[in-house]
């Protein structure tokens, strides 16, 4: 290979050789290689600058160089034109300002700026202008600045952009750049006045006494700006008719920073600014520039009237131009007068609307956010309902934006209750996936603060939430609103303006029935049983068809639709006295207290702030999170469903939440049910006759004087049943197992009836105790009554315990399989794996067919690496059987036994 | 600051050259993954699309030559009308200086291009637009270079 390896095209030839990516890096790999070496052999100097070309190449493709920084300072320094040329074009491309070698750099580009080569100047601004930083601008400054003045225009236009830069590092410069900058202004050389108006734009917006100072230059500009309109053709700077009009809007810039707030100013530029907008061809792109440039001068500007119309006229006709990046520009251009003046946009307001349902995605954001500032009180109504209407047809990418921005005006301009009702009710429908849960909570929140509109509500949604295919999130806050205002939707007359629609109990129970054996809506299973519960409560006729699903859903794997559906029936069948204070209507809470916010972003923070508070219970009954305290809960009701229906809730607390004087039976039953009780309840009950009757029913009182043969506390399996009936922490997963497994003889009756009571939930196998629970009545653990795993017919238990004293580390698994089904499972094979930390021995099972009066059993020990003690036993299995001819094989993960 | 890079793409998305100017992505992962999402953009969008697309704090401006792409990244405060027009008459100058550029013209010649482009922008501003004077200036500079280069 020559020395720096490849020649330039020789390298770019093999990188486009290169079938794969793999091959080019490997190439390119090698290559650098090649150059590192280059650059340290001293006498191969004259390759640097063919290396550092090859590095600008690797670069643009996307691989490392920075290896090359150093050369590049180098090739700098040296004398000969076309090194100092690719080090320094080496230097803008490969380096940056924070790089400490544009520090070595200073020295050797003052030099250059002083050089008497125009071009080698050149080189040296232009690096300054890339690359310069504050410490560097300061240094350079004085001889940017007499550069400004230099005899050659190359070296003046360069020197101009180069002081924008450097005013722009260090701002306190500014003002020595500004009698400079006044003269170039005046400069014929196109190039020289293009620079020059970038630095003054870059001054004026910076500094105001350059912009006064500048200011004197406003009827200089308009000069020229009319020299290039009424100009003959010129054929250097003639672009189709109109001569440079990239100067043109440049100066129109200037003018803009310049007359903006104003008046003198703006009225010196005014005659010219109207010329041009009215005489400008804009049949071609170029005239379409200026003109744009122009109208956003006269919209920035203080400028007359009829001028501020023309501008505006221009962008309406812009509007209904076919070509798209005009009506782009437009747009863009609207959506910044709208902040100045709505009036004068509001004619326009139809063409606006209609390029929200462009094909094209940036002219529909565009105009989506032009619609947004557009809406007000007065203009709501019809604006939203086209753009619900729209909603159905547009692309999934779009939806999520325009349903946002839909459910934000609605919110903020709705005219009347109802009229929000109806447009978030049709919102949901069309994107309820795009809405947020706060959404959906505030919605919520002002149906249940408007009780003259809770049937109308209620009748809506529940009309949506019919159709075929509804989506989760307005089937949540249908169910939600029917499980509380089902009284309403029955009884209340119809609103003004209202689908006439004959709502029976009946038929809501049919729906939320319905959205219950829905599998798509899994997560709302909860949410659907309190609103059953609810209903059943309140309607008694209901409880024939609805106690039975409860019962149906008594016994699911799920364990939080396991335990409502078990609470809920158990509150309806039992407690009538209860039933009333537990399901009645939910408190509205207070409404959100926030100021009209003009973002999205805003909007939603404030709310997430100020809404908490009142979301609070919707939230409980919403997400299930398991963080929740109850006790910001309000009032009575909304204390006592808390505490039912929150998850994880701190028994204490909710205990000093609630004043003693207050229904004792709502205390105990908050307390009862509340998760993972740490001490016992700390306020008994005295009189209540409601509250007596629990205490039987759940044996708080008769618990006491039970003398526990294990060291426990003495209430504790109270605490646990309770702990684990309502919690719904992975511990759950067997509940009811640890008063058995800690009392070694026989339960005590009050044990043994408290169980009774509350094991509707498990399944009937669990009726025969398993033989592990007697066998090693000193190493608790938990058992299985509840199969580690289930398909169809097959279950399978798995009970672990400590078999041998000596080794700590040895756990046996006592494996049974049960079979439900009529028919026998035949061929049975179970295959175990487990994670690394444990060795597993498998004795063979008591048989391979599995009839369904006869379990099959096997023995496995378990021995798990000392240092993983702690870990709980994870197993992977994989079965195999047949059964009525059919060969079945499944596999499973029971993460802990 | 207006102009804060230009890529010229093909229309298999590589790249053909980068320019960066100052506040862009320094970084050489972020700026890969800049360009592949900036192409990914451009050319998924049809003919009739507007040739404005807004990806983050950018708005680029792009123009289709043959299999060529031409974008231009931008402040959103810019004209992006005199942008697509920037954008051609920096195309039209190239051309003038290599008579019909094609892909293989600015990949075999990325150092002419970028001295070529050096005397239309600086520092992300436009400097100049007279084709026949950019077109000298880089000239006498390329031949000098050519003259002596190893």
């Amino acid at each position: 290979m020559a020395p720096g390896g490849a020649r330039l095209r020789e390298l770019i030839r093999s990188v486009r050789e290169c079938k794969t990516k793999a091959e080019e890096r490997k190439l390119i790999a090698r290559e650098g290689s090649a150059i590192r070496e280059s650059f340290r052999d001293p006498s191969q100097g004259r390759y640097v600058p063919r290396c550092v070309a090859k590095l600008m190449f690797m670069h643009m493709l996307g691989y490392p160089t920075h290896f090359g920084q150093m050369e590049c300072v180098r090739l700098t320094a040296r004398r000969e034109f076309p090194e100092k040329r690719i080090g320094y074009l080496g230097l803008t491309l490969l380096l940056d300002e924070n790089q400490e070698v544009t520090m070595l750099v200073t020295n050797s580009v003052k030099n250059d700026l002083t050089h008497k080569n125009h071009y080698v100047i050149g080189l040296g601004l232009c690096m300054l202008g890339g690359i310069c930083s504050a410490e560097m601008a300061r240094d350079v400054a004085g001889e940017v600045e007499q550069l400004l003045g230099h005899a050659n225009s190359y070296v003046r236009k360069k020197a101009a952009l180069t002081a924008t830069r450097v005013i722009k590092k260090v701002p306190e410069l500014t003002e020595g750049f500004v009698e400079a900058t006044k003269r170039l202004l005046g400069d014929r050389h196109h190039g020289v006045l293009l620079a020059a108006c970038t630095l003054a734009t870059e001054m004026g917006e910076q500094d105001v006494d350059a912009r006064v100072a500048l200011r004197a230059q406003v009827p200089q500009l308009c000069k020229v700006l009319k020299s290039l309109i009424y100009a003959g053709k010129s054929a250097e700077h003639d672009i189709a008719g109109h001569a440079d009009p990239l100067l043109q809007c440049a100066i129109l810039r200037v003018l803009r920073v310049l007359g903006r707030g104003d008046a003198d100013a703006s009225d010196a530029m005014s005659d010219i600014l109207a010329q041009i907008a009215s005489n400008t061809d804009d049949s071609n792109n170029a005239g379409r520039a200026i003109l744009y440039e122009a109208v956003e001068t006269i919209i920035a500007i203080e400028a007359v009237g009829g001028l501020r119309v023309l501008a505006v006229n221009i962008l309406g006709r812009f509007l209904q131009n076919k070509d798209n990046n005009v009506r782009y520009v437009a747009l863009n251009a609207l959506s910044k007068v709208v902040v100045v003046d709505t009036q004068a946009i509001q004619r326009h307001r139809a063409i606006i609307v209609e390029c929200v349902k462009d094909a094209d995605i940036t002219i529909r954001r565009s105009a989506l956010k032009l619609v947004y500032s557009l809406v007000n009180a007065n203009n709501v109504t019809t604006l939203t309902r086209e753009l619900v209407e729209y909603l159905e047809a547009c692309d999934e990418e779009f939806k999520c934006e325009l349903a946002k921005k839909i459910s934000a005006l609605a919110l903020k301009f709705s005219p009347s209750k109802q009229w929000y009702i109806d447009t978030f009710v049709s919102l949901l429908t069309q994107a309820g996936q795009y809405i947020d849960e706060y959404e959906c909570n505030d919605f919520m929140g002002l149906v249940a603060r408007t009780p003259q509109l809770h049937g109308y509500a209620g009748r809506s949604l529940y009309r949506a939430a019919c159709e075929e295919g509804a989506n989760q999130s307005l089937c949540a806050v249908a169910t939600w609103v029917c499980g509380e205002y089902s009284d309403a939707m029955v009884h209340a007359a119809p609103v003004e303006g209202e689908v006439l629609t004959k709502v029976k109990h009946d038929d809501v129970a049919k729906l939320m029935i319905a959205l219950l054996n829905e599998a798509k809506y899994a997560k709302l299973k909860p949410l659907i049983m309190t609103a059953l519960a609810k209903i059943a409560g309140r309607e008694p006729n209901e409880e024939a068809t609805i106690v039975p699903i409860l019962d149906a859903y008594s016994r699911q794997m799920d364990l939080e639709t396991q335990q409502r559906a078990n609470e809920y029936k158990k509150i309806l069948t039992e407690l009538p006295n209860l039933r009333d204070v537990i399901f009645e209507h939910i408190p509205p809470p207070e409404a959100p207290k926030f100021v009209a916010a003009d973002t999205m972003e805003t909007l939603a923070k404030k709310k997430a702030v100020s809404a908490v508070a009142a979301a609070q219970s919707f939230r409980d009954l919403l997400s299930f999170d398991d963080d929740v305290a109850s006790s910001n809960a309000q009032s009575k009701g909304a204390d006592l469903l808390n505490d039912l229906l929150g998850t994880n809730i701190d028994a204490p607390a909710s205990a000093s939440a609630t004043p003693a004087t207050q229904a004792q039976a709502v205390d105990l039953l908050g307390d009862m049910l509340s998760g993972k009780t740490p001490s016992p309840s700390p306020a008994p009950p005295k009189t209540a006759s409601s509250a007596d009757a629990l205490t039987d029913l759940f044996g708080g009182a008769t618990i006491e004087p039970i003398a526990s043969p294990t060291p426990m506390k003495q209430n504790a399996p109270t605490t646990d049943v309770l702990g684990e009936l309502t919690s719904s922490g992975p511990s759950a997963s067997i509940p009811f197992v640890d008063p058995f497994q800690n009392m070694s003889g026989a339960p005590p009756a009050a044990i043994e009836g408290l169980i009774d009571l509350m094991s509707d939930a498990t399944p009937p196998s669990s009726a025969v105790p398993p033989p592990a629970m007697n066998a090693h009545p000193t190493s608790p653990s938990p058992a299985a009554d509840i199969p580690a795993y289930t398909k169809g017919p097959l279950s399978i238990f798995l009970v672990s315990s400590k078999a041998n004293p000596l080794d700590p580390n040895e756990t046996e698994v006592n494996a049974r399989y049960v079979n439900a089904g009529p028919s026998d499972i035949e061929n049975f094979s179970l295959q175990a794996a487990v994670p690394k930390t444990m060795t597993l021995t498998m004795h063979p099972a008591s048989g391979t067919t599995i009839s369904s009066s006869v379990p099959v059993s096997q023995r496995m020990i378990v021995s798990t690496k000392a240092e993983h003690a702690a870990k709980p036993i994870a197993m992977r299995l994989k079965l195999s059987w047949r059964q009525d001819g059919f060969d079945m094989s499944e596999l499973a993960t029971i993460s802990s036994i | 600051m207006g102009i804060r890079f230009m890529l010229l793409v093909n229309k298999l998305g590589q790249t053909r050259l980068a320019r960066y100017y100052d506040g862009t992505p320094t970084e050489r992962s972020a700026r890969n993954q800049l360009e592949g999402e900036i192409v990914r953009r451009c050319l998924a969008r049809g003919a009739k699309e507007c040739s404005f697309v807004e990806h983050r704090e950018f708005k680029l401006a792009y123009r289709r030559y043959a299999s060529l792409f031409f974008i231009v990244g931008c402040d959103g405060e810019e004209n992006e009308l005199a942008m697509l027009e920037f954008a051609h008459c920096a195309v039209e100058t190239l051309d003038r200086h290599f008579g019909n550029v094609c892909e293989l013209d600015i990949m075999m010649h990325l150092d002419k291009v970028h001295c070529i482009l050096e005397e239309m922008v600086m520092c992300g501003e436009i400097v100049e637009t007279n084709k026949l004077l950019v077109t000298q200036e880089a000239c006498k500079q390329i031949d000098v270079q050519e003259k002596g280069y190893p």
